[in-house]
């Protein structure tokens, strides 16, 4: 009898003692927040201004990552506490977590990448706004043109406000816009120039100025020669060169003068027809040339022929070699202005009649001088 | 009928704990989505991506929680924390929608006040230039600034087409380079005005 029950309370103590083994479990499962911490990352620390599409993709991945990983753990509830196993479910979190890390470095590379690559573009917009700015400054562009330079100028500073807000796809986008505004531009102005290099129209002046050299010489006189790409006036004495002067011309100084109003300086041979002084002048002293000469009115009367102008237009006059000049820039309707103490020095050379031929350009080869100088030899080359 | 109590008694406990396993709440799921769809309908992808992000980092949350209880025993199921998580996210995503909305509208009076302060800008370089002298040493200044004025206004059509079509921190970046060129030139009108002023000064000082 005592046998019997010592051997029931054997048999329930290894019953019990077996099913608390049993009970406890010999491992441990990823705690609920590591089991979350993958897409939460992800999410919180993607770069502000990915694209949606971009983003909702690689949320997609981990996310899928992530919940085979809760499921692995949920599967092993079904089972006694001592068998369960959670190593799949700890490589599935772990493979999750790479995905997020490697997911937030792309994104972050390409985030810096688009950063890189708008600031680039940007920068070469800059360059060449200021390229095709000089370019206009150069070509004196009138209104068209610096409207059109103005509006690249906004559009750039618009891209730069892009840029700080971190839309860096816009940036890129308006700076390629100012890029490729600025260079039409630069090419515009290039056209406005491209007449300095005709090669007929450089000959005929350099014939000009020969001629003029060859007959102050001839004649031990004074004449003055204009170069207006080069903004100088130069003075000759008996076939030489005494000395050059700064000037500054018309609004449009770049093509030659065809009527009234159009504010550039002709360009031909002249005489002084009046020399102006006192109260007869509003700018100190002045020379009036002898603009229209028959070129000029010959030409006129061809653009208006050809429609080039309206019927209504004038040729104009009024075209002087006057003082309140020395500004560095062209203001003028057509005239030529200097400074007024070079104005006083002309006074002493010059006479009504004088000889005063204005050029486009003064164009000489490389190693030779000005016209009317040793090196110059008396003749453009 | 002795005999078939034991069964009949089985039959009673499975019934019983049937009745007591949870059920997974989808019809809370479909409302956190739709509300989570309002919250986009609304723009917040623009006006308040980072608390959209959070509203559907909240869903995404609830559904894997209801997928790991599904994966349980029907008994040992507890969706009690999944429909907290939803709770959580319909609350996240209504914030969410709201914010986006007033963000918006912000954004809205904002454009349209730097479209004011831009046209202002232009209006009053314009005024100082009609005020500027008219002479032959400003002429040339004038005539420059005058081009650039117009490259100026010439912009406000697509500003305000920007802010028609919504576009309200594209248009603010606009409106802002839009000023800054105004005032650039007003600076540049004034500059030619004192210039004239001590060209005419000179002159009547010889």
């Amino acid at each position: 009898m005592v046998r019997g029950h010592r051997r029931s309370v054997v048999i329930l103590a290894a019953t019990l003692v077996l099913f608390t083994v049993l009970l406890i479990p010999w491992d441990t499962p990823p705690t609920p927040e590591a089991l979350r911490s993958p897409l939460r990352r992800l999410v919180q620390e993607a770069p502000p201004g990915i694209p949606r599409l971009d983003l909702d993709e690689k949320v997609a991945r981990v996310s899928q990552l992530q919940q085979q990983a809760a499921i692995a753990v949920s599967r092993q509830s079904r089972r006694l506490p001592l068998l369960r196993g959670y190593t799949e479910a700890r490589r599935l979190l772990a493979t999750a977590a790479a995905a997020a890390d490697e997911a937030l470095q792309a994104m972050a590379t390409r985030q810096a990448g688009s950063r890189h690559e708008a600031i680039t573009r940007l920068a070469l917009a800059q360059e060449a706004l200021l390229n095709a700015r000089a370019a206009g400054a150069r070509a004196h562009l009138q209104t068209a043109g610096r409207r059109a330079l103005i509006q690249q100028e906004i559009a750039l500073e618009e891209a730069q406000h892009n840029l700080t807000r971190g839309d860096y796809g816009a940036a890129v986008h308006t700076a390629g816009q100012v890029l490729s505004g600025s260079r039409n531009e630069q090419e515009n102005a290039a056209r406005t120039l491209a007449r300095l290099r005709d090669q007929a129209t450089v000959a005929r002046w350099r014939r000009w100025v020969d001629q003029t050299v060859a007959s102050s010489k001839r004649q031990n006189s004074t004449a003055l020669v204009v170069d207006k790409a080069g903004h100088r006036l130069l003075l000759y004495d008996s076939g030489s060169l005494l000395t050059t002067f700064p000037v500054d011309l018309g609004l449009n100084p770049i093509p030659d003068k065809l009527h009234e109003g159009d504010n550039a300086t002709p360009e031909g041979r002249y005489r002084i027809s009046q020399i102006r002084e006192g109260g007869s002048t509003s700018y100190h002293r002045a020379f009036l040339l002898d603009y229209p000469n028959e070129e000029d009115r010959a030409r006129f009367r061809q653009a208006r022929g050809e429609g080039l102008i309206s019927a209504e237009a004038q040729i104009g006059g009024l075209i002087e070699i006057h003082g309140y000049g020395g500004r560095g820039d062209d203001w003028t309707n057509g005239c030529v202005a200097l400074t007024n103490p070079e104005m006083d020095f002309l006074e002493g050379w010059v006479k009504e009649g004088t000889p005063v031929t204005i050029v486009g350009a003064l164009p000489m080869a490389p190693g030779d001088g000005l016209p009317g100088t040793p090196a110059g030899a008396g003749s453009v080359h | 009928m002795r005999k078939r109590i034991p069964a009949l008694a089985a039959l009673v406990v499975v019934l019983v704990l049937t009745a007591a396993c949870a059920e997974p709440p989808e019809e809370r799921v479909l409302q956190a989505e739709q509300e989570l769809q309002a919250a986009r309908d609304a723009e917040a992808a623009t006006y308040a991506a980072a608390e959209l992000r959070d509203a559907g980092l909240a869903l995404e949350e609830a559904q894997q929680e209801i997928q790991a209880q599904n994966e349980r025993f029907a008994i040992m199921r507890d969706y009690e924390e999944a429909e907290n998580k939803l709770a959580a996210s319909m609350e996240k995503a209504r914030l969410t929608r709201e914010t986006a909305v007033e963000r918006k509208e912000e954004a809205r009076l904002a454009a349209v006040e730097s479209l004011a302060l831009a046209g202002q800008a232009v209006e009053e370089a314009t005024t100082a230039l009609g005020n500027a002298p008219r002479g032959k040493g400003t002429k040339a200044d004038i005539l420059a600034l005058t081009a650039d004025l117009d490259g100026v206004r010439s912009q406000f059509p697509a500003l305000e087409a920007q802010i028609d079509q919504e576009d309200y921190f594209a248009a603010r970046d606009k409106a802002a380079s839009i000023t800054e060129s105004a005032q650039a030139i007003a600076g540049e009108i004034k500059a030619a005005v004192e210039m004239e002023a001590r060209i005419l000064a000179k002159r009547r000082n010889r």
